[in-house]
Parts: C-alpha cells; sequence; structure tokens
C-alpha cells in the first residue's frame, strides 16, 4: 500500500501564514518541499518561531525519507528485495529500452533503467525513469508490483 | 567468460535467460535469477559436503567415492526390501535409474508427495498446456493454494502475469489475477481479486464458482468464507476471460479433502471449456524436477510414486509410501537421493529410517546427509554437473554446467549407473 507524503500533510505542518517570505505561499512551499526545491530552513517563521517548533520537528521526521530518497522519489530497501524481477519487468520505460523485459525475459543492454543481477535489482540509469525530473510523471508501477515491499515512492 | 542462456535450478521454472560470469572456476556475477537462484549459483558451492563418508563405530571415516560405491553394494545386496527414495531433485536419467533399480532389487521406489502427482490423474485436456502460451495468450490467471512470492519468485514476471504477449499486449493490465489461499500472501499484493477462504471449503469454492458461471441464484450469502459480492466481482472478471490459467500449489494438498477439491476444480474448469475459454491446469511443482519424477514414474512403474517391486506385480498404494512401510518396519535398507528426510517424512519413519543402514547422496549439507552410513557428496545439479530436468508445464530442459566440480564428488548418475552395475 503506498504510504505517499502527500502536500496536504506538509501543508498542515506549515505556519499557514502566507508570509511569502521562502518566495511562495505555504500551499506553493509544501510542493517544493516535496519536489526538493526548496528545504525547510528555506521557512524562517518555521526554523526560527519557537511556538512552531512542535511542527517543525513533526515535518522533520516526515520528510527524512525524501532525504534517501533518488531524484525519482524513490526508496529501494535492497535487502527486502527477492529479486522477482516484476518491477523490471513491468517497467514500462525498461520495456521500450530492451525489448526482452517485454517478454519476462531479464534484460540484458546497458541502456536499460535497471535489471536484476546477484538476485536483487540493480538501477543503470536512473535519469530514465518516467518519474525522473524535471517532467517527472506520476508513475508507480514498480512499486503496486513489488512482492516485498522494497520499492516505496515515497513522494 | 559470460555464458548465456543458462537454465536456473532452484526451483520448476527452470529460467532459462540467466547470464552467468566465471572467472577461475568461480562465479562472479549473475544476471536474472531470483534471490533462490542466485544463492544456488553463487553460495552452494562453498557451502556443500566435499568428502565421502562411511559411519563406523559412532564416528565417520572418510574414503573415496569408489569406496563409498563398494560399502553401498555391500548394504544393497544384503537388504530383502530396500527402500529408493528420491528423485524430485535429480535429473530425469537419475529417476528412470531410482525406479530401475528399486525394480531390479526388488524393493521400494518413493519420492516425497507432490501436487504434480495429484494433477496426473485429472482431465488430459486440461493439461499439456506451456509456460511459453500461457505467457502469450492467458488473459485470466488463477493461483489457488500457491504463493510464487515465496515459492516461484519469477512465475509471475517470467510467465503468468507481467510479460506482454500476443493477446495480452499490456501485459499485467490485460490481464486478471486472482489468488485463492487459506492466508494472506504476498502474491496477493499483484492480484486484483484476493480471495481468503475457509481452511477445507476449497471444493465448495470451486462449487460456488462454477453455479456463479451459469448464473444459478446462490441460496447463501457466501461460499467458503467468501462473500457473494466478491464472488460475483470475480465471475465478472471470468466471464469475458478467454484463456483461464489455473495454478495449483501444494496448499491443496493440505486442505482436508484434496482429491474432492480437485475434482470440484476440473469440474468449474469443464464448465469453462463448455463455455468456449481455453482453460489449463498446471501444478507448481514443489522442487525442480517434481514433474519429471511423477511423469518418468508413471511411464515406468504406472504410478508417480509409492511403487512396491517386492510383491511379483508391482502395484500403488497409500501402504507402500516411504513413511508407511518404514513405520511398520517393511524396509530393511534405503537409498536417499537429495531429500531432506526429516522435512519430508513422519518423525516415526525418521526414527525408523535410522535404525537401518542408509546410503545418502547429496549436493547439499543437510542432516540427512550427516545421518547416513555411507554418505556421498553429489556435484551440483545445473552448476558442476549437466543432465536433462522437466519444467513444470512437462518442457523437458537441458542443463548448461559452467563449473568444474571438485575431484572428490561423484556426479548421481555415473554413481548410481555403476551402483547398478555392480549388483
Amino acid at each position: 500500500m503506498s504510504t505517499r507524503i502527500t502536500p496536504l500533510q506538509v501543508y498542515k505542518l506549515l505556519p499557514g501564514t502566507n508570509c511569502k517570505k521562502c518566495g511562495t505561499t505555504c500551499m506553493g512551499f509544501a510542493m517544493k518541499l516535496i519536489n526538493r526545491q526548496a528545504r525547510i530552513e528555506d521557512c524562517p517563521l518555521l526554523t526560527s518561531d519557537p511556538k512552531y517548533a512542535g511542527k517543525l520537528a513533526e515535518l522533520t521526521k516526515l520528510l527524512a525519507p525524501l532525504i534517501s530518497a533518488s531524484e525519482t522519489l524513490v526508496n529501494i530497501d535492497l535487502d527486502k528485495c527477492i529479486g522477482c524481477g516484476n518491477c523490471v519487468i513491468a517497467c514500462p520505460a525498461n520495456v521500450v529500452l530492451d525489448t526482452r523485459a517485454g517478454k519476462g525475459l531479464n534484460p540484458l543492454s546497458d541502456e536499460v533503467l535497471w535489471l536484476v543481477e546477484d538476485g536483487k535489482i540493480k538501477v543503470l540509469h536512473l535519469e530514465k525513469c518516467r518519474r525522473y525530473p524535471p517532467h517527472r510523471m506520476n508513475c508507480n508501477v514498480c512499486e503496486l508490483v513489488c512482492y516485498s515491499e522494497a520499492i516505496k515512492v515515497v513522494a | 567468460m559470460e555464458i548465456e542462456g543458462v537454465p536456473c535450478t532452484s526451483c520448476s521454472l527452470l529460467c532459462d535467460d540467466i547470464v552467468v560470469d566465471v572467472r577461475d572456476n568461480t562465479v562472479t556475477r549473475v544476471l536474472g535469477t531470483c534471490s533462490h537462484g542466485t544463492k544456488r549459483f553463487k553460495e552452494l558451492v562453498g557451502a556443500r559436503p566435499m568428502k565421502a563418508a562411511i559411519a563406523e563405530q559412532g564416528g565417520l571415516k572418510e574414503v573415496s567415492v569408489d569406496e563409498a560405491l563398494e560399502k553401498a553394494a555391500e548394504i544393497l545386496k544384503v537388504a530383502k526390501k530396500p527402500l529408493i527414495y528420491g528423485g524430485a531433485n535429480s535429473t530425469n536419467r537419475t529417476v528412470e535409474l531410482l525406479v530401475k533399480l528399486a525394480q531390479k532389487l526388488r524393493g521400494l521406489y518413493d519420492s516425497s508427495a507432490s501436487i504434480c502427482h495429484a494433477l496426473l490423474d485429472l482431465d488430459p485436456s486440461f493439461l499439456g498446456a506451456r509456460l511459453d502460451d500461457i505467457l502469450e495468450d492467458a488473459d485470466f490467471i488463477l493461483y489457488w493454494g500457491a504463493d510464487p512470492a515465496e515459492t516461484h519468485l519469477r512465475h509471475a514476471s517470467r510467465y503468468a502475469v507481467f510479460p506482454r504477449g500476443r493477446s495480452t499486449p499490456m501485459g499485467r493490465e490485460s490481464r486478471i489475477v486472482a489468488v485463492v489461499d487459506v492466508r494472506e500472501t504476498n502474491t496477493m499484493r499483484i492480484a486484483q481479486h484476493k480471495v481468503l477462504l475457509r481452511p477445507g471449503s476449497d471444493a465448495e469454492l470451486a462449487r460456488a464458482l462454477r453455479d456463479l458461471m451459469f448464473s444459478k441464484t446462490p441460496t447463501v450469502g457466501e461460499a467458503a468464507g467468501v462473500t457473494l459480492r466478491d464472488l460475483s466481482s470475480i465471475i465478472k472478471d471470468l466471464k469475458p476471460a478467454t484463456y483461464v490459467a489455473m495454478f495449483i500449489g501444494r496448499g491443496l494438498l493440505q486442505s482436508e479433502k484434496p482429491e474432492e477439491a480437485l475434482s470440484s476444480m476440473a469440474e468449474l474448469a469443464r464448465s469453462l471449456l463448455e463455455l468456449g475459454k481455453k482453460v489449463s491446469i498446471m501444478p507448481m511443482a514443489e522442487y525442480v524436477n517434481s514433474m519429471g519424477q511423477a511423469l518418468i514414474t508413471k511411464k515406468l512403474g504406472g504410478a508417480p510414486r509409492a511403487l512396491d517391486f517386492s510383491a511379483l506385480k508391482e502395484h500403488m498404494s497409500p501402504e507402500a509410501t516411504a513413511t508407511c512401510q518404514l513405520e511398520r518396519e517393511g524396509v530393511d535398507a534405503a537409498l536417499i537421493v537429495k531429500s531432506e528426510v526429516s522435512e519430508e517424512l513422519t518423525p516415526l519413519a525418521v526414527k525408523a529410517l535410522m535404525r537401518i543402514p542408509t546410503i545418502v547422496l547429496e549436493e547439499r549439507a543437510t542432516w540427512t546427509f550427516s545421518n547416513g552410513k555411507v554418505s556421498v557428496p553429489l556435484s551440483i545439479m545445473g552448476v558442476e554437473s549437466g543432465g536433462t530436468v522437466t519444467r513444470m508445464d512437462g518442457v523437458e530442459v537441458k542443463l548448461k554446467p559452467f563449473l568444474k566440480p571438485p575431484a572428490s564428488v561423484a556426479d548421481e548418475e555415473v554413481f548410481l549407473e555403476r551402483l547398478s552395475s555392480s549388483l
């Protein structure tokens, strides 16, 4: 099940004053935080006013998975990965890059997004993921097909 | 050196798209194997037994393979009714040799119980489908009592669910997946229909689905613990399907009445056929060559397991299983090939086995191996030794070994042929 961080969740932990000291509204700032285009410290109210200390702590905790996530905002836990290859075969980007994947075979091309090596997923070209910025598509096929919950789309 | 197209021998899927990188007789990298296959290809070589041994006066004496063979022949020669056990983890030729050895010695041949044995008796019109056909055309996949996310990790990605086929151009989006089990399984994560049934009510569920297919009005609000709403939802997806592929797992054997469940499922399959659909029933073979073991044994002995050759006319009966004969002390020696008896037989049968001389042929360091009177380490099938094994759909796959085995281990086929000719 998806446990993505949503803009509304982030917004609720912001001051909500729309002071625009960060350059945008609080909702806009929430979007920027999720897309990693801004940092929490860019909100002066949140970091300097003690009355927001609770919200700051909660927001830092909420956004923690974003820090370890890749540019595609996906976290892969290799300890959980069982190498079933569901993601590699189901991935729409991978099939276009190596037609072998479309037929259920492990890709052999060096140009694919990812393949299975030594019983685990190995990412070769993250920039070929449909979620890669700036044209980030809201694709989460890999997360949906993962048997072991090793793949998590964080936002 | 990169070797392409190596069949993986960790399960009965026998994935044949594996690439192995070998340097100095060591595997440095494997492409395409799941975690189970990787363990077999990379780790088993370092963890397996290396020396043949004979148990003597409470200790183990290391011997050569030839000495072990001599001792094994000695044990089998004096035995009145030996048990020959195994085959599901061996090559097809080995299965043949084991059955013929039992026949020659007028002993008992048996192998671990498998869902393959139960399914061989079904109407042949449901059997015979190939995994490749399912990849191309099956648009309704039904896993029943099977959890490939634990057992056959690449089943969905290599064949049944995710590949894009002739009639399923969108892969998973072109197929409906239903999983029937008594508990929530990881395979259910990829299914549109997650069916949790009451343990032992497989037959009831199959009957309910059949009735609903023919639009019979149900008299109760649920069947087998599944609500009518969920059942109707399955039927809604089952009706437009053109090819229904049913995969039956070992879970069915553990239900109270597996025969009744299977016959109800066959009835369901028959009604789907009547409605003009293509239907296949395939066992999720538990061990790498469970299917080969079942097919060859049935061909040679008339039944897929439990053959008693001690009588003038061999027959299969519940009394002829290894468990039953051991518990009754009906056998006086045993040859066990690549089988962990502590997992496959009852504790009582294992105790009885420990009282008779046992010859154990094994590629892994198992409890059975360390408790044999004569223990012979084998080369690892599909890694160090070749041969042919049978995939879960009956397709024979030729193995492509890529490592040189150590001199102190035996090849199972060669060892058994020599043993057989020395008797």
